[in-house]
């Protein structure tokens, strides 16, 4: 018989999962800390070591359900003021552009029905198969891609008014 | 009526691309390693679970960092690439070069100050959460929270000042000014700007690396001494010393100029002066950029710059220098590193912020 998992074999096994999973929605080293402290520490009171959990699936979940909580309630992250483009360091400008992009989606995934961004960050950010996501909410596979694809839709047109707004 | 998820859609395309930059995105060994030490250490005692030291202290520190450094970033002079072509510009150059002194204004892009309306914005309300945190926070004195929280408020009213400047000068539908640039021989420069808390003023000498600043508001005296980098995301910072920056200088940028890849463009008035265009086009990874440098016909001297950046059609930012007077005499007295009488003078520095790290 397998010994019983520890707590400190979970956090182990699973950290990599947890803070990458809230480094993904929120793109902050800080903020995804945070919210792996968080989910570990609210896994630990809510759930036994030993219980049958699939502990990556349900840890990560709980990862990007936090991290969605604080994207929405932070939103964007504090970044430099747009001051005119140093033309000559276009890289900086590069990566500032990028981030923008990124920023710009996050918003959107932000914006989206609870259980639409789940859908979405699970799907796309951590690359779940729609028969994981389905086994992880408890939804059926069609239901995962029936949300999916709304979230789609809603994040197209919400970056599609964006960019109305930058032209 | 167009699908709005249609793989042809230039927007699917983006958010395709972005998706996997976003999925490629993960934290250092160190970072994990750190994580699962702080977790263990709060999960080891056992029943009396004592959330780890909150990082919400590690983010304010980030947060305020990053806003003083967005208030303290100073525009660099925006003139680009390099070398040589059109006999015409050529003369420009020349004449320019013969003068001892400049004048310029600088004007920010209306798309600039939107982009800077919308991130004040953002960061007020992360200041507001940082606020709501500090008050509970039960780690500090009553007399930290205090002084925290003034600090806080402080930069917040500034940026909604700063903020309400910007609105109203984009309401207005004029030219955005930015600052008024000084330049007397090769290295010394005054740069004056008006923010939404008071005037400032930057004194710089780019061959001996001596940079002041004075704040007419607070009568504050700063010479600036260091560069710190600050990571965005992890806020880290390095510092370093500063030192000579000759290739600051306005007349050797200028000089610099390509003229090989410059077209001219036809000739048309400012403000009843007739002046010829060269123009140039350069393309980064993100963004291109298009240089109008507007010449009098008459005086073969510039009369206006525009820089403005494009990606994938939309207009991103840029600036024009503009108003230009030359060899219009200036006091020296004006470029002095010296603090006035009745100022308080401080030792500080340059910050600027590394997005990557």
């Amino acid at each position: 018989m397998p010994a019983k998992p520890d707590w400190a074999e979970i956090v182990r096994a699973n950290v990599a999962v947890v803070t990458n999973a809230a480094l993904r929605v929120l793109g902050s080293v800080s903020d995804a800390e945070d919210v792996a402290q968080d989910v570990f520490l609210e896994a630990f009171r809510k759930f036994e070591p030993n219980a049958e959990h699939s502990w990556a699936g349900l840890l990560r979940r709980m990862a990007v359900c936090r991290s969605l909580d604080l994207l929405r309630c932070r939103t964007t992250s504090a970044k430099l003021v747009f001051q005119p483009i140093d033309f000559r360091e276009p890289s900086v400008d590069s990566e500032l552009l990028r981030q923008e992009r990124h920023d710009q989606l996050r918003n959107a995934v932000q914006e989206l029905p609870p259980r639409e961004a789940e859908v979405f960050c699970l799907a796309l950010f951590e690359q779940q198969s729609h028969e994981e996501i389905a086994a992880t909410l408890g939804l059926q596979r069609g239901a995962v891609a029936t949300l999916l694809s709304k979230a789609k839709s809603s994040i197209t047109r919400s970056l599609h008014r964006c960019r109305g707004e930058a032209s | 009526m167009t699908d709005s998820t249609s793989p042809h859609d230039p927007v699917f395309s983006q958010i395709e691309a972005t998706i996997k930059e976003v999925t490629e995105m993960s934290v250092t060994q160190n970072t994990l390693d750190g994580v699962t030490s702080r977790v263990l250490q709060a999960l080891h005692p056992t029943a009396n679970v004592q959330p780890v030291q909150n990082a919400s202290t590690t983010r304010l520190r980030a947060i305020i960092a990053i806003a003083l450094a967005s208030l303290s970033v100073v525009a660099a002079i925006f003139l680009g690439s390099v070398p040589s072509s059109s006999v015409a510009f050529a003369q420009t150059q020349r004449q320019v070069e013969k003068t001892q002194t400049v004048q310029y204004v600088e004007y920010m892009h209306e798309a600039d100050a939107r982009r800077e309306i919308d991130r004040s914005k953002s960061m007020l309300k992360n200041i507001d959460t940082e606020l709501a945190a500090i008050t509970k926070d039960k780690d500090r004195s009553a007399d930290e929270i205090a002084t925290q929280q003034d600090r806080v408020h402080g930069m917040k009213q500034e940026m909604i000042k700063n903020i309400q400047k910007l609105e109203a000068a984009l309401h207005s539908g004029k030219p955005i000014k930015h600052r008024q640039v000084l330049i007397l021989g090769r290295y010394l420069q005054r740069v004056e700007q008006d923010e939404a808390w008071g005037k400032r003023i930057d004194i710089s000498n780019a061959q001996t690396g001596e940079e002041v600043l004075l704040e007419l508001a607070t009568k504050t005296f700063t010479r600036r001494k260091t560069q710190t980098v600050l990571g965005m995301k992890s806020g880290d910072k390095s510092v370093s010393s500063l030192k000579p920056r000759p290739e600051a200088d306005f007349y050797a940028k200028f000089a610099a100029i390509s003229t090989e890849k410059l077209a001219a463009i036809p000739e048309k008035q400012f403000d009843g002066v007739t002046v010829v265009g060269f123009q140039e086009t350069e393309a980064f990874t993100y963004v291109m950029v298009v240089r109008t440098y507007w010449i009098n016909k008459s005086t073969r001297l510039p009369v206006r710059i525009d820089a403005v950046a494009t990606h994938e059609g939309a207009v991103v930012g840029g600036s024009s220098l503009a108003n230009f007077v030359f060899d219009a005499p200036l006091d020296q007295a004006l470029f002095s590193a010296e603090p006035p009488e009745g100022y308080t003078v401080q030792d500080g520095g340059f910050m600027s912020l590394d997005p990557a790290n």
